[in-house]
Parts: C-alpha cells; structure tokens; sequence
C-alpha cells in the first residue's frame, strides 16, 4: 500500500519550502479507482527514489486550493517540484519506468539550473 | 482481528448525502469551477452530525455499522434483489433474511417460463411464489417485499424502487443461458433486449431514484473467453504494474478494462451490460461491483433444509443445466456425463454457500461515488473432465452407482485446450472471503438430495431434454458420440 498520509495546505507548504530535495506529489482522489490501483507501485518508487527525493500525498477536494495553484486537471497526476516551481508532471496511471523516468528528467533539469 | 472493511468511511456509505465541495469528474476530466473547503455533506442517519467530512468517520467508528460474521454491516440495511425467484436470488434472499437484512425483490417468473419452453422443469421442486413467501414468513420469520415486475416495465419498477429506496440492489435478473440465446435469431435478440435493456432501465431509474444505493450486478467469467496467449484473466480492470509495450515506449494500462472475447450472443449480452455499468459510474457517479462469477454449483444451503418448500430450483436441461449440477443428475438415473469435446476446457467454479458469502461480503463494503470495481467470483479452477471424473467417483464409491462418462462433439464453439490463468485475489485479499464449501462435500449433498425417490423421478421424467441439440452453427440434432469412458 501507498503508506504516506495525505498532508493539508499548511504541512504541504512548510513541506515544501523547507525541502532540499525535490518533491514528488501524488495527486489523487478517493473517487478515483486508477489513484487506489497506483498505490503499491508508487510505494516502489518511493522506496527506490526516498534518499534523492520527498514524497507528498495531496487529495484534490480535500486540497482545492493547491491543486488549483498546480492546476491538477485529473486525477492521478505525479508532479515533481522544487521549492514551489512546477518542474515536471504526468497526468493519469502510469508505468513504473514512466515515474523513473519523470523523476529522473526532472533532476537533471534541476541540476542543470544550478 | 480487524474486519476487512473496517476502514471504509462515509465514502462508502450510501446514508452519506454530499452537499457539495466535491469535484466529480472522470478522472483525467478538466476541474470545473467548485468551492473551495472540505468536502462536506450530512448522514441520513444521524443528523445530529450536521455537515461533515465523509473521511472523517470510519465505519468501525460509527454505530450505524455494526460488526457481523461477514464484516461490518449497516444496521436495518435494505437490499433489493431483481430476479429474486431464481436459482441464485431465492438463495439470496433467504440467506441475506436470515442474517437481518430487509430483503425485497423482484420477477416475472420468466425462468419458470423459460424452462417450460424447453419442455423442462425444475428437478427440485420449488412452490409458487405466494407459497414461498409464507414459509419464509413462517418458518424463517422473514419477511420479503415481492412485486411481480419485469425490470423493462419502466413505471412498475421504478413505482417500487421509489417505495423501497434500497441501499443496495442485487442484479440477477437476465437471461444466464449461452445455448437459449444460440437457439436462432428470435431467441438470440430476446436475450440481448431483455439482458442489455433491463440493465439499462435499472441504471437510468438507480440515477433518478437511488443514486447512492450500490449496484452488485451479475457478469460471468465467460465474458473473457479463454486468452489463447495464456495472459492471465485479471479481475476486470489492469492492474497498474500492467505495461503496454510498443517499439521502445510503453504505457501503463492501469485501471483501464481488459480484453472481453464473449463465447454466445448471451455472453455479448453481459459484455454490453459491463461497458454499460462503467459509463453510469462514469457519468453519474453510481457505484458498481461487476461480478464474474464462475459457475455456481449446489443445492446445499441451511435455509433450504427446514422445508422443502423453501428449496431453491435446480435445472438439468441443456438450455439451464450448467456443469456440475447437470453431471451429478445425469449420474442418478444412469446416463453417462455429457463433455464437450476433450472436456479438457478450464472454467472457475463456486458453491452455491460460498457465492452467498462472497455477495454479501460485497453488499457490506460499498464502493465509493463513481467506483466501477470488478471481482472474479470463483473458488477453483477444474477441468470438465476433471470435473466428470470426481462426480462420477462419488456416484460410485458413495452411492453404489454406475456412472459413464460421454465425449460429445462439441455444438459450440470454443477452444477445448487452452491455458486459463484467472486471478481471484480481490474477494480473499479486499473482502475477506475464505471459502468453506469443498468439491467433493458439495457433489455428496447434491447425490443425497438427487437420488431421493421423488426427485430422481423428476429427472427420469425429462432425461430426453438433458442432451444438447443447440449446435452454435444452427443445427438442431443430438450431438454425436466420440467417446464412452467408463473406467476411472
């Protein structure tokens, strides 16, 4: 099972800005039967990916505000981001290798703005 | 130790009103403009909670759901059963009556009709409904609201179903005959008008009337055909480690339905009646378990043994006669087993007392707003032949008969070796189910009921109409003989 708890605006915020790393959030609903089916593979990913980067669990009617501010149009969607800026996402279920892929283009693109 | 559905919230609850706040949408669908703030939303129970968040009550928090042998349960919960005098919805409905529900339902007695058409009749006798209702009444103290309704009839059914408001609706009302509907073009449309259309209207009338009742709607295992890749049979929908490979990309295929390869025009039926079901979660927000059910086989449920008149039917014709019921028959009055083919064809199986557990365990854990969710509903995989042999070992060993087993030419069309790889993990892992009915215990209670004097007339009575004569090309001729076997 996916074992991170969905966070509110407040932990998400103070997550995010104190964060070195970058930030994988999971954006999902509890009506959404694909968001349910992508739990224990996301749990995969975030064992294979905890040391390099934060993992965040964000239900969008609970959250309308942040999923406004990162302009979730559905659900799941995987985003990855650094600080507050938007750097990568993928929208909808999706392979172990396509979140590999999504985390690792999304380093690269943070390293080379070093 | 904790009930499997322990955790489910209001979410799940269909006494949960939401008022609001909630963005329902297809998943992947632009988000419309909604309010912002918690979803909230009132119980129909407990008012006295005012508006609050439906994750926020659990329901082995909340006294509404009161813990029971198959996990918690909603107090005084009302089910309705479509297509309650048949083989599988009388069972239920004194299975579920039993166990405290509020039982109602409907028919049209179309079955009885059916099998009358065949020249048949149920080799278990069975009362008329009137009758039925007044030994459940007296014997059982259950007490069932039954209309006679066809489910096309829009305003009768829909007259009832504002009446009752049941919280769950249990959908065995169709046609389940793979041969009535190959018989020729009349039959062939009345199955896929009276199957596709009934659940059509029932889908239309649950969105005007019960939108937050949950719908347990009966499929079959015979919607996936038999995959000649040997890929497995998932249970309805991929899983999402499920990946779609195609030159040096690839997709994940999570959450969306796997193949169907129907095997009969009633087998298409129900794969319309699934695509259907999907898109009134999708569009409507209603909540649906899909069931693929195995074959059920049996006669036994503690209920039936208070009195006869509470006994559930048992058909042994070709056109209602599925495997094991129709083996065991055969085997009492001394006509060898009929196979198809090699009978080397693999199908799922369950006993009739595990296909009560397995449905109420289901009507216990209701999906959330706009869930399609899909269960495998079996508790083996056999053989046909495999099958034959053990009815026919505990025809001989236990019950001093002769079986013989017959190889028929097969009048349908379908693979008769293939690999078959079903997953049923959901109902074990998600719902609890433990199966407590074995084979071989089952097929004993079957000979014991089916060799009593009155039933095995019954069967001599109508051996003529057991043999198939409904050949998939059209044909109508007894299928010719390939094999006797009459050593085991």
């Amino acid at each position: 099972m996916w074992d991170l708890k969905p966070v509110d605006e407040k932990e998400f915020y103070e997550k995010v800005d104190n964060c070195k790393k970058p930030v994988f959030i999971d954006f999902w609903a509890v009506w959404c039967p694909p968001c349910r089916m992508m739990e224990p593979l996301l749990n995969d990913i975030m064992n294979m990916y905890k040391d390099r980067v934060e993992f965040i669990k964000v239900n969008v009617d609970i959250n309308k505000k942040i999923a406004k501010a990162y302009d979730i149009q559905g659900v799941p969607s995987y985003m990855i981001i650094k600080g507050r800026k938007k750097i990568k996402e993928i929208i909808g279920a999706s392979s172990k290798k396509q979140l590999a892929d999504l985390i690792e283009s999304a380093i690269k693109i943070i390293d080379s703005e070093k | 130790m904790t009930e499997h559905n322990a955790h489910n919230t209001c979410w799940n609850c269909p006494m949960f009103e939401f008022k609001g706040g909630v963005d329902f949408r297809a998943c992947g669908q632009s988000a419309g403009e909604v309010e912002e703030g918690f979803n909230m939303g009132s119980c129909k129970r407990r008012p006295e909670l005012g508006f609050f968040d439906p994750s926020s009550v659990s329901f082995e928090e909340c006294p509404e759901w009161e813990k029971s042998e198959y996990g918690y349960r909603l107090r005084k919960m009302k089910v309705m059963i479509l297509g309650i005098d048949g083989y599988l919805g009388w069972s239920l409905a004194l299975w579920l009556g039993s166990l405290g529900y509020e039982v109602s339902g409907i028919d049209n007695y179309s079955r009885r009709n059916w099998v009358k058409e065949k020249g048949s009749h149920t080799i278990v006798p069975i009362a008329r409904m009137t009758q039925r209702l007044k030994k459940a009444k007296e014997i059982l103290g259950i007490n069932i609201n039954f209309r006679e309704i066809d489910l096309l009839d829009r305003n009768k059914f829909r007259e009832f179903l504002e009446e009752v408001k049941p919280d769950a609706i249990v959908h065995y009302a169709e046609n389940p005959s793979a041969p009535y509907s190959m018989v020729d073009d009349d039959h062939a449309v009345f199955v896929q008008t009276n199957n596709v259309m009934g659940t059509l209207r029932l889908l239309f009338a649950m969105r005007d009337i019960v939108p937050n009742a949950s719908l347990i709607k009966l499929g079959t295992m015979g919607e996936y055909g038999t995959p000649l890749t040997g890929r497995p049979i998932f249970e309805g929908l991929f899983p999402a480690d499920a990946v779609l490979k195609w030159g040096d990309r690839e997709w994940s295929l999570g959450g969306e339905l796997t193949p169907r390869d129907p095997v009969s025009f009633y087998h298409v039926s129900k794969v319309q009646d699934t695509f259907n079901v999907y898109e009134a979660c999708k569009y409507w927000w209603l909540r649906s378990y899909d069931i693929m059910q195995g074959v059920i086989y049996g006669v036994h449920l503690p209920q039936f043994e208070e009195d006869d008149d509470l006994r559930t039917r048992f058909d042994v014709d070709e056109w209602f006669g599925t495997a094991i019921n129709r083996f065991v028959a055969q085997a009492v009055v001394g006509i060898p087993l009929t196979i198809y083919g090699t009978g080397h064809q693999k199908r799922g199986f369950l006993a009739l007392m595990d296909a009560m557990q397995c449905m109420t365990r289901l009507i216990n854990n209701p999906p959330p707003p706009g869930v399609y969710d899909v269960v495998n509903q079996l508790s083996g995989v056999y053989s046909l032949m495999e099958l034959a042999m053990t009815v026919a070992k505990i025809g001989k060993e236990e019950f001093g008969l002769s079986p013989k087993i017959q190889r028929l030419e097969n009048p349908r069309v379908e693979a008769d070796e293939h690999p078959y790889e079903v997953i049923y993990k959901n109902l074990p892992d998600r719902f609890g189910f433990k199966p407590k009915v074995t084979l071989e215990e089952e097929i004993y209670r079957m000979f014991k009921l089916l060799t009593k004097p009155h039933i095995k007339a019954r069967i001599e009575e109508k051996k003529h109409v057991i043999l198939p004569r409904t050949h998939w090309s059209g044909e109508k001729r007894e299928a010719k003989i390939i094999e006797i076997i009459d050593k085991f």
